[in-house]
């Protein structure tokens, strides 16, 4: 992996974060278990209505969502709801850990050593627990603030509603905007915990320790990180635009179905965006500390 | 690294493969296969006349399938229903009205789906213009399913239609006859939904003749009998809109809020009703103020 580039300069960090994950693809294969892992339970869920899974899953389901979750099509109006649950689920307890393993693998190939899956899992495993409270803090940021902006921004709406004219206007491009300011603050929260799972792992430190170094580490360079995560993040915009439209592109033509096929193609374009934003940050932060 | 992907792969395709195979007989694939038929089934009804023949063959055909191959499955009657559809929709309507009757001798015990075959049958007539053999055909509805919501609103349906089409003499005689039918009806059935949604339908049959107190103290009864939100609001948005704009006196909705509040102490929706009171009074003196000051 190159070891220098122009200091706080956000596309060649990036370019050699590309370059880093070509050259050396295990530091994707952490991620990769991450996105079987929802692959697998995306599955799960799709088969969920029917026998035999129906024969497990349907009490659930119905307690739930109702009789009509388990019929067709309007089982996949329920699914996305299914699976962000079970992806807060999988964030927490194997999410954070796999984003661990990327960092750590990321530093050995730095060094030029050789590592594979099985030492990396060896050597993280004693901070699992670490890890996973540092994803609990982060989550339940990550979650919370998406969940106020969505809060804040439909009670703007009800009271933009009783006011017709061009303030109609307003709250009709405020609704397509709606899930763009989730994405955003969704960055804002990944940009103020860039670094704390990479000082968890490369030093080796407590998740309260760490907490604080993060924040110290990120106010030197808050602006450059968050571009730095902002940039692959927009690959997501489109995968965003076209869930939200999912009702109109059903209408339209396209099967019900339709839904599952977005959230594949959001899994894997998560999975280049994390493989993206780790490498870069835990690469910015390896050159800092060497710089020390 | 390449096996391990090839491994992961493998596992999720295999699986799918798997449970797909292992329910290829059940109602979430029927549900999946009526569903695409209505779907093409909805796209021919925007302009039935500019599809070709050999598209309606094609979604009976699909229906077909479904009855033939799962004959046992509860979705059977409903693809039937959709078959004699796809020969109404093509205006072969005697066609349709064949296929509607075989259901009502194949599933007699089937009330919404008897229900929906007659209903179908009457709208076929009417399509045609046989207004006599549709009327038949509601009047049978309204005899054996009485109760449900098709046969409820038969009564005030025909009314409406003599109404639609310019028969104002038969369109009186036909509300006079639903209004008598509905009164019985709530009487017979208090405090349920047959009686509530009867006690609607009477309220919409006066709203034709254009007679508001009758409107208003059925409006009244109403809110005395089903003290339910959902209930409610959509009756207390009627009475203000009756005496704000038909009436123009605020007093009539004030005295029948205070009335309804007056039958039990403890009506459940008393809060909602004093702040309607409350508002409605405010208005009214604004009015008031409004009208004392121009002079």
């Amino acid at each position: 992996m190159p070891r220098t580039f122009p200091e706080k300069q956000v596309v060649p960090l990036l370019k050699s974060a590309v370059n880093a994950l070509i050259e050396n693809p295990i530091i994707l294969y952490p991620l990769c278990i991450g996105a079987f892992i929802q692959l697998f339970v995306l599955e799960i869920l799709y088969f969920a209505p029917r026998y035999p899974l129906s024969e497990f899953f349907g009490p659930l389901i119905r307690h739930r969502w109702g009789e009509m979750a388990m019929h067709y099509p309007y089982n996949f109006f329920v699914l996305p709801k299914m699976f962000y649950v079970a992806q807060v689920g999988i964030y927490f307890f194997v999410g954070s850990f796999l984003s661990a393993l990327t960092i750590y693998i990321i530093s050995v190939v730095n060094n030029d050593g050789k590592i594979t899956l099985r030492l990396a899992v060896k050597e993280m495993l004693p901070r699992y627990v670490h890890i996973f409270l540092a994803g609990l803090i982060f989550g339940i940021a990550f979650f919370s603030l998406v969940d106020v902006c969505q809060l804040i921004f439909n009670s703007s709406l009800l009271l933009l509603k009783s006011h017709p004219g061009r303030l109609q206007s307003i709250k009709q491009l405020a609704t397509l905007g709606a899930p763009i300011l989730s994405w955003l603050a969704g960055v804002f929260v990944t940009v103020i915990f860039a670094f704390y799972i990479p000082i968890i792992v490369l030093e080796k430190k407590k998740f309260l320790v760490s907490l604080g170094e993060n924040f110290r580490f990120l106010w030197k360079s808050f602006w450059f990180v968050f571009f730095v995560v902002l940039v692959p993040s927009i690959l997501y915009v489109p995968v965003l635009l076209l869930r939200g439209n999912i009702i109109k592109l059903v209408n339209d033509n396209a099967s019900p179905g339709i839904e599952v096929f977005l959230i594949i193609i959001s899994i894997f374009v998560t999975l280049v965006i994390d493989g993206l934003v780790l490498t870069a940050t835990t690469t910015y932060y390896l050159l800092k500390r060497e710089n020390k | 690294m390449r096996r391990t992907f090839l491994i992961l792969s493998g596992i999720l395709i295999g699986l799918f493969i798997v449970l797909s195979l292992l329910d290829t007989k059940g109602e979430y694939i029927i549900e999946q296969l009526l569903w695409r038929a209505n779907k093409r089934l909805v796209e021919c009804v925007r302009s039935p006349e500019v599809v070709p023949d050999k598209v309606f063959a094609q979604i009976a055909g699909q229906y077909q399938k479904i009855i033939q191959e799962h004959p046992k499955s509860a979705l059977v009657p409903s693809a039937h229903l959709f078959l004699a559809r796809v020969y109404i929709v093509k205006k072969d309507y005697n066609a349709g009205r064949k296929k509607l009757n075989e259901v009502l001798e194949k599933f007699p015990e089937n009330t919404n789906i008897c229900v929906e075959a007659l209903v179908t049958i009457g709208s076929s007539y009417e399509a045609e213009g046989n207004w006599t053999q549709a009327l038949e055909t509601y009047g049978k509805l309204k005899q054996e399913y009485p109760l449900t919501d098709f046969g409820l609103n038969i009564p005030y349906y025909i009314a409406s239609y003599y109404e639609r089409n310019g028969h104002f003499e038969n369109a009186q005689i036909a509300l006079n006859e639903a209004i008598g039918y509905y009164q019985k009806l709530s009487s017979e059935h208090p405090g349920s939904a047959a009686g509530l949604k009867s006690m609607r339908l009477l309220a919409n049959c006066y709203i034709a003749k254009k007679n508001w107190t009758e409107v208003l103290s059925i409006l009244e009864k109403i809110l005395t009998q089903y003290p339910n939100p959902e209930v409610a609001m959509p009756v207390v948005e009627a009475i203000n809109k009756i005496s704000t704009f038909q009436l123009k006196d605020y007093d009539v909705a004030i005295s029948i809020y205070k009335r309804v509040l007056n039958s039990s102490p403890h009506y459940p929706l008393s809060g909602l009703i004093k702040k309607v009171i409350s508002t409605l009074s405010e208005l009214k003196n604004k009015e008031m103020a409004g009208s004392t000051g121009k002079k």
